[in-house]
């Protein structure tokens, strides 16, 4: 008895997570350009060089962060 | 992006860049993890292998060919922990050995590698959603309950908590692997100390045991080689601490600080389970056992022992699985950013800053390949998902011989700054090469169609990448790190 | 699908962007042939041993030692196994006499190997040449010498 009650909780939590994960995904990629999202470069020595990082974003971009 | 930069960059010089970097509107990784983390990281993932898995070394050699497996697959792994942390204290980003390859080798070698790194740690985190839902039934039966626990609820529930937490952040991620790893880890101590370890014939049986040709080598030494394919499973993993080298707050502090922890913790566990296990429970048993440690805490000192072993075995899973997620997805992710993948991939949470679509995708993967054994209604097929993952594992540490000799001689000590160099090279790469041909050796004496199969699926993959796939990537942006110009080059 | 490949002033190569739909059937694409190479194997290659179906033999009359047959007893009291579980077990850990454990087919052997030695050779030849373009897109021409020549200088 309390396993099914158990399997179902299980099965109602794994699906509100799901939806969660995929409704906030789907939200975030809305509410934010998809340059904007991909602006991330690789390594942290990297950030020496950074200026060339930079030049990647366009102002629209910088105004929605 | 044409800037060549210094060659080598201080810590100092990196944290004062992060800093200023950190004004500017763009999205990174969260820079927050310190040593303990990659320690939790890196040890979280394989302890499960000492709770399950490594057992079947002893159905494959026997009692000394599963120790001996221990001691060799051990060398094997202090070597790709040498190497991993030289090169991962230089070459700081979150596609691990992925990047190493892209800087290293090359781009198709680098799309390998992280193909390589995301069914590794997929398929191990199905194997161990896998032993999460076998726990579940076995703790329902041991209360009592006669009727059948559907199992695919609870292998799904637990893929679904562990990328609910994965997505919304690394640190408090990898703080949790942290604590549920620490004490798995301590309760293989107690086990040894509830058996007494310390005086071999008082609770512990080897004479019975592991005395003779027939339990100790029953298979001579061929047996001893086809132990090696599972004595992976003590160590498997480690190697994903570079995973996190973008999330760190110092990698080149970090990275080799905890792997290097990690692996002698891991080499300890790994003697200290054999330990106790080997002389517990008859090889016959041993070999097919799906949770040895837990069997042998009740066996030999029930109780709370049985208990908290029962608890490590958990955690550990858990922590497997945790750890598993944040490394695949890291990997793919970074492949995502290269356009070895689609964009779509790499991208990054706003608010997390995690990699929550490399994370989110992988979920359906994990979730296919863990109800696989149970939708076929065949438990042992635990064993062929454990080999997929080995072997990929295992061809990505026979790439890191030429990546390491590479990286000494288009980058000679001196030229970067390495957050630590390994002594005695070209020793460990030597060594490294000569075992892991052994272990592929092993892995066809028990799995060759296994074995045939997955290459000929790498190399279908790469066929595609070259002809369909490398068009999308920018070729000179790919090489990020602000290194001079490879020797010879 | 997609707008094809061009080279910018500077010689460097500018990859097309990708379109929707292209991002998709590769994320798929990939991921069948995984699955279709994977759930394949695990079908062909997982003969396990079958159970033996004869009437379990109780512990006295297995060939193990005496303190298997007592751990083997703790492991049953504990409801770890059961004596047909037993009887599997040592029937499928006993040597069997005469043939090999771990018989190994030359023609599996040399082709198993074969196909990793050309998977290898062909993502090494192919990685290095991707490697020397890499190279040349981001620091220039190599020192000493012409300007880039194109050609898959290998």
């Amino acid at each position: 008895m309390i396993v099914h009650v158990a399997e179902y909780l299980a099965w109602i939590i794994s699906a509100l997570l799901g939806a969660w994960m995929v409704f906030d995904a789907v939200k975030v990629s809305r509410e934010h350009p998809e340059e904007f999202l991909t602006t991330s470069v690789e390594g942290t020595d990297e950030l020496l060089a950074s200026p060339a990082a930079g030049q990647m974003l366009s102002p629209t971009e910088e105004e929605t962060a | 992006m044409t800037s060549v930069a210094s060659g080598s960059a201080t810590p100092e010089e990196v944290r004062a860049a992060a800093d200023a970097h950190a004004a500017r509107k763009h999205l990174a990784l969260k820079k927050v993890l310190g040593p303990a983390h990659i320690w939790g990281l890196g040890v979280g993932i394989v302890l499960v292998g000492e709770y399950m898995g490594w057992n079947f070394s002893v159905q494959k050699g026997g009692m000394f060919g599963a120790l001996i497996a221990a001691w060799v697959v051990g060398v094997l792994y202090t070597c790709v922990a040498m190497i991993d942390s030289e090169v991962t204290s230089t070459v700081a980003a979150a596609g691990g050995q992925y990047t190493q390859a892209k800087h290293m080798i090359g781009p198709l070698m680098a799309f390998n590698v992280g193909l390589f790194l995301v069914l590794e740690y997929t398929m191990l985190e199905a194997a161990d959603a896998n032993v999460v839902s076998y726990l579940t039934s076995t703790i329902a039966n041991h209360l009592g309950y006669t009727g059948s626990v559907n199992q695919y609820a609870f292998i799904i529930l637990a893929i679904m908590i562990l990328a609910f937490l994965n997505y919304r952040g690394v640190l408090m991620t990898l703080s949790i692997n942290l604590v549920i790893t620490a004490i798995a880890a301590i309760a293989i101590v107690v086990l040894f100390v509830a058996t007494q370890g310390w005086s071999p014939d008082a609770q512990l049986h080897f004479h019975g045991l592991v005395s003779s040709h027939d339990n100790a080598l029953p298979y001579g030494w061929f047996g001893v080689l086809a132990a090696f394919q599972f004595g992976m499973w003590y160590y498997l993993g480690i190697e994903g601490t570079c995973q996190a080298a973008e999330e760190c707050r110092s990698a080149a502090r970090s990275i080799p600080l905890g792997t290097m922890t990690g692996i002698i913790t891991l080499l300890m566990a790994a003697v200290l389970t054999w330990y106790v296990c080997a002389g517990t429970l008859p090889w016959q048993y041993l070999g097919v056992s799906i949770t040895p440690l837990f069997d042998t805490a009740l066996v030999n000192a029930g109780g709370a022992v049985a208990t908290l072993l029962a608890v490590g075995t958990v955690f550990a899973t858990f922590a497997s699985a945790n750890g598993c997620i944040n490394d695949a997805s890291r990997a793919w992710f970074s492949m995502g950013r290269d356009n070895y993948l689609p964009a779509w991939f790499g991208a990054i949470h706003p608010r997390y800053r995690t990699p929550f679509r490399a994370i989110l995708f992988l979920v359906p993967v994990a979730i296919a390949f863990a109800i696989l054994p149970v939708l076929l209604n065949k438990p042992e097929l635990l064993a062929t998902v454990i080999t997929f993952s080995i072997l990929s594992a295992l061809l990505m540490y026979s790439f890191m011989v030429p990546n390491m000799f590479r990286f000494r001689k288009l980058w000679p000590i001196g030229v970067l700054h390495r957050g630590y160099t390994h002594p005695l090279h070209p020793l460990p790469a030597i060594t490294l090469a000569v075992i892991a041909a052994l272990v592929l050796f092993a892995t066809f004496l028990g799995y060759g169609t296994t074995l045939l199969t997955l290459v000929i699926f790498y190399l279908l993959a790469s066929i595609w990448f070259v002809v369909f796939r490398y068009k999308y990537v920018r070729r000179g942006q790919q090489f990020t790190m602000p290194w001079p110009r490879p020797k010879g080059y | 699908m997609s707008t094809e490949a061009v080279a910018s002033a500077t010689g460097h190569y500018v990859p097309p962007k990708q379109s929707k739909r292209g991002q998709v059937f590769d994320s798929v694409f990939i991921l069948a042939l995984l699955f279709a190479v994977l759930f394949g194997v695990t079908y062909y290659s997982n003969a396990a041993a079958a159970p033996t179906t004869a009437k379990p033999k109780p512990l006295a009359q297995l060939p193990i030692t005496q303190t298997e047959r007592q751990q083997y007893q703790r492991a049953i009291d504990e409801g770890l196994v059961d004596l047909k579980g037993v009887n599997d077990q040592v029937a499928a850990s006993t040597p069997k006499s005469g043939s090999k454990q771990y018989p190994i087919n030359p023609l599996a052997l040399l082709a198993t190997f074969g196909v990793i030695a050309g998977y290898l050779v062909f993502v090494y030849l192919m990685s290095f040449r991707e490697y020397r373009e890499v190279i040349r897109e981001r620091f220039g021409s190599p020192p000493g010498s012409s300007p880039p020549s194109d050609g898959g200088a290998a």
